[in-house]
């Protein structure tokens, strides 16, 4: 014997089966009834004839037997219509109308889902974008780009001899490019208007490998980009709708780029979107011979088709293991070259936090969830008497369970629909707020509608399946039991707990939320705290990207004196030098021995230096701190001897402490690298203090100043293609009031080169902050709406409770309870749960830190401060939301309470 | 009882089902059954039975299939689903209990006489 519930099924899936059929074919239905009711008409016409009776008498008798076909027909008609159709117009219409009368619980409802699912769509719209869509060229799944990895970090950058190593010494790749972008860029000579442009210098594969179509002439050949080739360039098409009005005759046209002459031959589509955005492409001109090991280029390459990445990888690290063969001291200690995907390598260290973020932000919809799911829980039981009520009137059951659940779904369209309202804000939002160095972001963020339905569908399983749950068993509820009890009371106790341990879950999960984000507010405090080893403000830093006419160093001395002089008259100006990297830049990395200091074994040098040219007035700009010696002068011009600066971190590696430095103490630097560093050794004359950055918390690597003035031509040079030379202003003055000035006195002083650049150093060090900062007011933003919605579930469970209880209090306060005991009955019925819950989220949220510390640097996993005050906070809170009920709790009159 | 066919139209589903209990039938044959049980008592038009069959089928108590009838004309026939028989037999019971309820109390009206 088939069970009830099998039945049951059966039953329905005939059912579907017979209403799929008119849902989706009437015509059929139509045609169906038709051959059906002519098939009656027929028979009986046949059946009378059979008995003698003529055909057309036979055929009146019949149709007045069936009566009416058409009107039949109708009514059959109508029983398909009503059953799929009417039933769930009506159910709608009466799901708008009781969201209408109670407008509180609706709004809340469609709040908290509106809340949930706006804020997901928001974040995983975004994280789509950075993460998940794919780059924005052909095939971009088959790019790969050639990077190192060091114990220090990844770098993408790379010197001309490894690129010609992975270009010759593989088969893999059906392209392979080079080039170099986040130099000093180029300046765009113009008697009227020059121009600073972000250049870029590519090798000739660069516009194949990405797919980058001309709008107009070519790209570079084979020859262009040979060493001492051709100045020629490609313009991107907004340059040539910017400087040159889209002129259609600019190929062939020269043009002039720092001080030289360039032809124009090509224009490129403005579908091509590089990122970061490039006005101008110039060739690499990489020479193939090159024994330049600085890294400044990336190397990018398309994989050859059917070839597996791990075949690539193979063929790359034996290409290096003959490189560093070849030039041992190219290939830094513990250094690997990987083989990435380039989406890999261009989304890099954004994806932790993004992960990060995701996990916080399913918490809030979780949370959301939970909420809404109370919510309807607790209406569906105030409800009991009503549903009893239809139930007795002969309502079926699937009738009252559909009416519930379409009560649900209207509130989940309405939420979703707000949800999707607010999703929209929050991108913007978020791409508003996000920082400018947070890739893919500048292309702009469809809300990903894939997202969107996740959330919607979440939540809508989230209100069906608590629509549900009460609505099948207060419908199975026992009628005499409900009308007995007035419907008030008699909540069957496992939605009781249903309802409480959702609270506590919600309380859990606010609890680990607001853990994060206590732990990344304080160490954000704590870095901001830490001493940088310079002083800030009041410091502006002008960029300039030198042309030829600064290719020597006695130039540059001379535009620095010259600047200097101008200045000089401007009262506002506290001191002024010049430097080719800002304190938290990188700089040039070189090996370096100390002279009359024997090597250790086979080493060709004594250890690997930062190296950082500056004028004299550079610590004094800074204020940063000399430990010992004296700091630069005018007298260390080029013809005097070379002299050098060290920090504390160099001094105490390499000799112990700053006293332990004996007078004349030379070091030469670059030693044993191929070609030669042409320098003389230099007499360390000083000791500064190190800088530090507290966002890393790498600790400071030895580092040594050497003054601008003294350092070779072709130093100059190499400084001319990496770096932007920047001035570093100190004004005595809020800065913002004489920028502009400066900047005029700047670009006279240079022969009107354009600066490229203005940043305060405060805004330099905002931007090292600003991922983590960004981060952290988002997790902060979470944590907050986790604690509004765990202490709105509670105030409305603890309101449920009271209400529920009407007449229990009432009979207690009318045999004599105090009104305080009342009241502390309902906190401490929340205090428990409060409990409950914020313990359970101390305890998820140790374990859960720990992975916090692998996204976030610098965080301590167990912070007992921290934790203990969110605790307390969350545990404020949610009795401070209990205490509303509990106060109406003791303003029940037990009067009105027992005559209800 | 002004309208006595207003009851026998609510029993009316009872009875078909109890008809295609027995087996498949299309429903001219259906019509012509129900006077035969009902002793022609049921003055019903036969086109009513029709909206009948038909929310018994979306309700999934009979199934419907176009097969040949016996004048080998293709014709639309009815026959009960396993739920639809489950039906019948607790309708059945009720009705017995209600039939047997309502003649037990008519029996008893004229001795309150």
């Amino acid at each position: 014997m088939p069970s009830r519930a099998a039945l049951r099924i059966e039953r329905w899936l005939y059912a579907v089966r017979a209403r799929l059929r008119g849902l989706f074919r009437q015509e059929d239905v139509d045609w169906e009834i038709q051959e059906e009711l002519r098939f009656h008409v027929e028979r009986e016409i046949e059946a009378r004839t059979t008995a003698g009776i003529n055909r057309a008498e036979a055929r009146a008798q019949a149709l007045r037997r069936f009566g009416g076909v058409e009107q039949r027909r109708e009514e059959i008609r109508d029983a398909h219509r009503l059953n799929l159709w009417e039933s769930l117009r009506q159910d709608l219409r009466y799901a708008v109308r009781t969201a209408r009368r109670s407008r509180g619980f609706a709004i809340g409802a469609v709040a908290i889902l509106a809340l949930g699912i706006g804020a997901n769509t928001a974040v995983f719209s975004v994280v789509n974008a950075i993460l998940i869509e794919p780059l924005p060229y052909p095939d971009a799944d088959r790019i790969v780009q050639i990077v190192s990895q060091s114990p220090s970090g990844r770098s993408t950058l790379a010197s001309l001899p490894r690129f010609a190593v992975w270009r010759d010494e593989t088969n893999v790749f059906a392209q392979i490019a080079a080039w170099q972008s986040g130099g000093p860029g180029i300046n765009l000579d113009a008697d009227d208007r020059p121009e600073h442009l972000k250049s870029m210098q590519v090798s000739r594969a660069y516009f194949s490998l990405f797919g980058a179509a001309v709008l107009g002439g070519r790209t570079f050949n084979a020859q262009e980009d040979q060493p001492n080739g051709p100045r020629v360039a490609v313009l991107s098409h907004g340059l040539w709708q910017r400087r040159f009005g889209g002129d259609p005759a600019i190929l062939g046209r020269m043009i002039r780029l720092g001080g030289e002459s360039y032809e124009v031959i090509g224009v490129i589509s403005p579908r091509f979107k590089p990122d970061p955005a490039v006005d101008i492409w110039l060739p690499l001109q990489a020479d193939p011979y090159s024994r330049d090991h600085s890294n400044f280029v990336q190397v990018a390459a398309r994989l050859r088709p059917g070839v597996p990445l791990d075949t690539a990888r193979t063929q790359i690290a034996l290409a290096m293991g003959a490189f560093r063969q070849k030039y041992p001291f190219a290939v830094g200690h513990g250094e690997q070259v990987a083989v990435l995907p380039l989406r890999d390598v261009v989304v890099g260290d954004v994806k932790p936090a993004l992960q990060l973020l995701t996990a916080a932000v399913m918490f809030v919809l979780l949370i959301a969830c939970a909420n809404g799911a109370s919510l309807l829980l607790s209406r569906a039981n105030r409800r009991r008497a009503e549903i009893a009520t239809r139930a007795a009137l002969g309502a079926r059951r699937e009738r009252l369970v559909r009416q519930l659940l379409s009560e649900s779904l209207v509130l989940a369209i309405a939420g979703g629909a707000l949800g999707l309202v607010l999703g929209q804000i929050g991108v913007d939002v978020l791409i508003s707020w996000s920082p400018a160095e947070i890739p893919r972001l500048s292309a702009g963020v469809p809300l990903d509608w894939r997202v969107l339905s996740f959330a919607v569908i979440v939540s809508g399983i989230t209100g069906i399946l608590f629509g549900l749950l009460p609505a099948v068993s207060a419908s199975r509820v026992d009628l005499a039991a409900a009308f007995k009890q007035g419907g008030e009371s008699g909540t069957p106790a496992g939605q009781r707990r249903l309802h409480a341990v959702l609270v506590v879950a919600e309380m859990m999960l606010a609890l680990v939320l607001l853990a994060g984000a206590g732990l990344m507010i304080k160490t954000f405090l704590t870095q901001r705290s830490v001493d940088r080893g310079f002083s800030a403000e009041n410091v502006i830093a002008f960029d300039m990207a030198l042309g030829s006419d600064f290719a020597r160093t006695d130039q540059i001395s001379l535009l620095t004196r010259n600047a200097e002089l101008r200045l000089r008259a401007n009262g506002t100006i506290a001191a002024m030098a010049v430097t080719r990297s800002l304190p938290v830049d990188p700089n040039l990395v070189l090996p370096f021995t100390i002279v009359d200091r024997g090597l250790f074994g086979s080493g060709s040098y004594h250890g690997i230096v930062g190296v950082q040219a500056v004028s004299p007035d550079y610590f004094n700009a800074f204020r940063m701190p000399m430990k010992g010696g004296r700091t630069f002068t005018q007298l260390d011009h080029a013809g005097a001897p070379g002299v050098a600066i060290v920090n504390e971190t160099m001094a105490r590696r390499f000799w112990q402490d700053s006293t332990q430095i004996r007078p004349a103490t030379k070091i030469a630097i670059g030693a044993g690298i191929d070609p030669p560093w042409d320098e003389a050794p230099r007499i360390i004359v000083g000791v500064v203090a190190d800088v530090r950055d507290p966002i890393t918390g790498r600790p400071p690597s030895p580092l040594v100043y050497v003054p601008t003035d003294q350092v070779t031509d072709r130093v100059t040079a190499l400084h001319n293609r990496l770096f932007p030379l920047t001035w570093v202003i100190r004004t005595s003055i809020e800065p913002h009031l004489v920028t502009s000035a400066i900047r005029d006195e700047l670009r006279a002083a240079a022969g009107g080169l354009p600066v490229a650049r203005v940043r305060t150093m405060t805004q330099v060090l905002a931007a090292t902050t600003a991922r983590s900062d960004f981060t952290m007011m988002l997790f902060t933003i979470f944590a907050a709406l986790a604690l509004v919605l765990a202490a709105s579930g509670m105030y409305a469970l603890m309101a449920y409770s009271v209400e529920q209880r009407t007449q229990e209090i009432g009979i207690r306060l009318a045999f004599g309870a105090r009104p305080a005991d009342v009241r502390n009955a309902v906190v401490l019925e929340s205090a428990r749960m409060t409990i409950t819950g914020v313990g359970l989220g101390v305890a998820a949220a140790i374990v859960l830190m720990r992975l916090l510390v692998t996204f976030v640097f610098g965080i301590e996993a167990w912070d007992p401060a921290v934790f203990a005050f969110v605790a307390a906070l969350l545990v404020a809170v949610s009795l401070a939301a209990a205490y509303v009920p509990a106060l109406r709790a003791t303003r029940i009159s037990p009067l009105d309470a027992l005559k209800n | 009882m002004s309208r006595p066919a207003d009851l026998v139209q609510g029993t009316l589903d009872l009875l078909v089902l109890k008809i295609l209990a027995l087996e498949p039938l299309h429903g001219w044959a259906i019509s012509q059954r129900l006077k035969q049980v009902s002793s022609d008592v049921l003055q019903v038009s036969d086109g009513s039975l029709y909206p009948c069959l038909h929310k018994l089928e979306l309700q999934g108590w009979i199934k419907s299939e176009w097969k040949p009838s016996d004048n080998n004309r293709r014709a639309k026939f009815y026959s009960l689903t396993r739920p639809g028989r489950r039906r019948l037999e607790e309708e059945a019971a009720n009705w017995v209990r209600l039939s047997s309820a309502i003649s037990h109390v008519v029996n008893l009206a004229p001795a309150g006489d």
